[in-house]
C-alpha cells in the first residue's frame, strides 16, 4: 500500500506502531532519531509518508527535522507529526494554533497515545 | 424676668454675669440692686486693680467701668480688656460726659457709655444693648470657631484620605458622571495621560478623562446601565503585565449616578505562577503519556492475538518495565511536591557520610559489575552532617546511579568525600558520555533529560536531579556540575558540616 518512515526515540512506541502499520498492509521503515532518519532518506527518499515525533531531543530537532525531511521527500509525500508533546509550546510554537502548525510544515498533527485503528485511518487519509 | 427671655432679646445659656467697677459705693449698690433684679449675676469692685483681677479670674459678659478710679483707672481697664478680653462688652460710667471722652473710650473698645447720674431704666437699657452685643460677639466667635474646626477636619480628612490613597499600590481612579477624572493616586496616574504627568503633588487636582480603552469600556458599561453596581475586566499591557480592573458605581441616596471608582491591581505575579503551573502540568501529562502510549500499543497488539509467543513475552516484559517506570515517576513527582511544599517530616540527626556513601556504593556496585564499571570511594577526614539520613541517601543514590547509568562500559565512578573547614564536599565523577553546555544549564530542571542515541537505552523519570537539587538547597547546601562531552561529568555537593 504505502511506504512509510516512522521516526521516534521511544523504541517501544516505534515497535508497536510499526507493527500496526505493517498489519495495515504498509511497508514500514524506522529510525530512532533525526540523523538516522536523514541518513536513510538520503539513500532512499521514495516514501509516501514520514511520521515524526517532535521531541527527539530537547533541542528543536523535531522542528528543523520536519523541514529537512520535506526537502528530501518527493513531491507527493506527506508528513505526519505524531507526538505527545505539547511542549512545542515551551519552544514558542503553539500546535493548537493554525500559525504554529503552518510553521512546522506538516500535513497532519496527531497526539499520543493513539489507537491502532485511529492511526491506520489517519494514514489512509494522507496517502490516498 | 428670666434672662433667657429678658429685655436683652438675646438668649444666654447661662445667667449673664456683670461686673461693676466704681469707687462710689452708692453707684455699686444701685447697679447691683437693679441688675440683680433683672436676673443677672452681679459682682462689684471698688477700684480698678481689684476689678481687673476679678475680670481675669472669672468669666464675665459685661463690665460697667467708672473712668475715674483709684488704682488702675477706667481708660487703662479698657486698654487691658481690649488686649486680653475682646469679647467682654465694656460700658463706661462717667461723671464728666463729653464728646472727647466718648470718642476716646470708643476708640479703646468701649461699647457704650452712661453718664452719671443715671436712672435705673437708663441702666437697664444700656446693659440690655450691651448684652445683645455680647450675644452677637459670642455667636460670631462660635461660628468662627466651628468653621475653623470644620475646615480643619475637612483638611485632615482629605489629607488622611490622600495619604491612604498614595500608600496604595493598587491604582485608584475616580471619574465623575461626565467621565472626567476627578481623583487619582500616584499608581493611578500611570494609567492616564499615557503615564505622563507623574507629579504626585498634582494629586488630587488632576484633569483629563478616562482614555484607556478597556477602562473606558468599564465606565461606559456602568454609565449605561442604571442597575449595574460594578463590573470588572482583565487588562494585559504592552509590557506583558496583567491587571485586574474593577469599576464600582457611585450613586446618591436616590440612586442617581454620580460617577465611578476604578481600582486596578497588578496580578502579573499570580499570572506567572499560573503559567508555570500549567506548563508543569503539560509536561507531566506528556511524561505520563509516552509510557502509557507504549503500553497501550503493546496491549492492543497482544489482545489482537496476532503475535507469536516469543514476541508476546518480550512485549509483556516491556509493558512491565514501562509501568514500573510510570510508578517511579509518580513517586518522584510526589517527592518533589512534598519537598517543595515543605511537608516532608524530617528527622535531623548527625549523619556520617562515610558510612552512608559506603552503603550506597556497595548497593550500586551490583549494577556496575554487569557493564564492567568500577566504583571507588574515598573519604577524607570527618565528614559528618546534620540531616535526615533518608534524604542524604536519596541524594547520593541518585548521583551515583546516574554516574553508572550514563557511563560507558568498563568505565569508572569515583566518589570522594572531603572535609573543608565548616563544609563537607562530596564529588561523584564518571567517565561517561558527558554533556554539552546547554544540557549542563538545564540539568536540574524537572523532566529535563539528555536525549540522544547514547542515552536512548537509559531509563529515568527526568526528575531525579530536580529532587537532588531541591534537597541539597533545603540543607543550605550547593550542587555544581562540570562536564566534558565524551569524557564524563562531575557532580559536587557541598553541605554544612556538623558543628564540632
Amino acid at each position: 500500500m504505502a511506504r512509510i518512515l516512522m521516526v521516534d526515540d521511544d523504541a517501544d512506541f516505534l515497535e508497536v506502531q510499526s507493527r500496526v502499520l505493517d498489519r495495515g498492509g504498509h511497508e514500514v521503515a524506522t529510525a530512532h532519531n533525526g540523523s538516522e532518519a536523514l541518513d536513510l532518506l538520503g539513500k532512499d527518499s521514495n516514501f509516501d509518508l514520514v511520521i515524526l515525533d517532535l521531541m527527539m531531543d530537547q533541542s528543536d530537532e523535531g522542528f528543523t527535522l520536519a523541514h529537512r525531511v520535506r526537502s528530501l521527500l518527493g513531491d507527493g509525500a506527506s508528513i505526519m507529526i505524531l507526538t505527545g508533546v505539547r511542549r512545542a509550546h515551551d519552544l514558542g510554537f503553539d500546535l493548537d494554533s493554525p500559525a504554529g502548525r503552518k510553521w512546522i510544515d506538516a500535513d497532519d498533527f496527531v497526539e499520543k497515545p493513539i489507537s491502532a485503528d485511529d492511526l491506520l485511518e489517519r494514514v489512509r487519509r494522507l496517502v490516498e | 424676668m428670666s434672662p433667657d427671655q429678658g429685655q436683652s432679646g438675646a438668649s444666654f445659656e447661662e445667667t449673664p454675669r456683670i461686673i461693676v467697677m466704681d469707687d462710689e459705693e452708692s453707684i455699686r449698690l444701685g447697679c447691683e440692686k437693679v441688675l440683680t433684679r433683672e436676673g443677672f449675676e452681679v459682682v462689684v469692685a471698688a477700684d480698678g486693680s481689684s476689678g481687673w483681677e476679678m475680670l481675669q479670674e472669672d468669666e464675665f459678659d459685661l463690665a460697667l467701668i467708672d473712668l475715674k478710679m483709684p488704682g488702675i483707672d477706667g481708660m487703662n481697664i479698657l486698654k487691658l480688656m481690649g488686649e486680653n478680653l475682646p469679647d467682654v462688652v465694656a460700658i463706661v460710667i462717667t461723671g464728666y460726659a463729653s464728646y472727647e471722652t466718648a470718642v476716646e473710650t470708643v476708640k479703646l473698645g468701649a461699647y457704650d457709655y452712661i453718664p452719671k447720674p443715671f436712672t435705673p431704666d437708663e441702666l437697664r437699657n444700656v446693659v440690655r444693648r450691651g448684652l445683645e452685643r455680647r450675644f452677637l460677639r459670642l455667636s460670631n466667635r462660635r461660628l468662627r470657631e466651628e468653621r475653623e474646626r470644620f475646615l480643619l477636619d475637612l483638611t485632615e480628612e482629605r489629607s488622611r484620605l490622600m495619604t491612604i490613597l498614595r500608600a496604595m499600590s493598587d491604582a485608584v481612579l475616580v471619574a465623575n458622571r461626565r467621565g472626567e477624572l476627578v481623583l487619582a493616586n500616584p499608581a493611578g496616574l500611570e494609567w492616564i495621560n499615557d503615564g505622563e504627568d507623574p507629579d504626585p503633588s498634582d494629586v488630587p487636582e488632576i484633569s483629563g478623562s478616562v482614555t484607556h480603552e478597556e477602562i473606558a469600556g468599564l465606565v461606559e458599561r456602568i454609565e449605561n446601565d442604571p442597575d449595574l453596581e460594578g463590573c470588572d475586566a482583565e487588562i494585559e499591557t504592552e509590557d506583558d503585565r496583567y491587571f485586574h480592573a474593577a469599576a464600582t458605581a457611585v450613586r446618591d441616596d436616590e440612586g442617581g449616578y454620580l460617577g465611578v471608582v476604578i481600582v486596578l491591581r497588578d496580578i502579573s505575579e499570580r499570572r506567572e505562577i499560573e503559567k508555570m503551573k500549567s506548563a508543569f502540568v503539560r509536561m507531566v501529562s506528556h511524561e505520563l503519556r509516552s509510557p502509557l502510549a507504549a503500553v497501550q500499543g503493546y496491549l492492543e497488539l497482544l489482545v489482537g492475538g496476532d503475535v507469536d509467543g516469543e514476541d508476546a513475552d518480550r512485549m509483556l516484559r516491556r509493558c512491565n518495565s514501562r509501568v514500573e517506570a510510570l510508578q517511579q515517576m509518580i513517586n518522584d513527582l510526589l517527592d518533589l511536591s512534598r519537598i517543595e511544599s515543605g511537608t516532608v517530616q524530617r528527622e535531623l540527626r548527625p549523619c556520617d557520610l562515610g558510612e552512608i556513601l559506603d552503603e550506597i556504593v556497595q548497593l550500586q556496585r551490583g549494577a556496575g559489575i554487569e557493564r564492567g564499571i568500577e566504583i571507588s570511594l574515598d573519604v577524607r577526614g570527618e565528614c559528618h552532617v546534620v540531616a535526615d539520613a533518608r534524604e542524604v541517601e536519596e541524594v547520593f543514590t541518585n548521583l551515583i546511579s546516574n554516574a553508572v547509568k550514563y557511563n560507558r562500559d568498563g568505565g569508572k565512578v569515583e566518589v570522594v568525600a572531603e572535609r573543608h573547614d565548616d563544609k563537607v564536599s562530596i564529588s561523584v565523577s564518571d567517565t561517561g558520555i558527558g554533556m554539552k553546555e546547554e544540557a549542563v544549564e538545564n540539568i536540574f530542571e524537572e523532566f529535563f533529560r539528555v536525549r540522544n542515541s547514547e542515552t536512548a537505552s537509559v531509563t529515568g523519570t527526568g526528575l531525579g536531579l530536580a529532587i537532588v537539587k531541591r534537597l541539597v538547597d533545603s540543607y543550605d547546601g550547593d550542587i555544581q556540575v562540570e562536564s566534558v562531552p565524551g569524557e564524563g561529568s562531575t557532580f559536587t555537593v557541598t553541605l554544612p558540616a556538623r558543628p564540632e
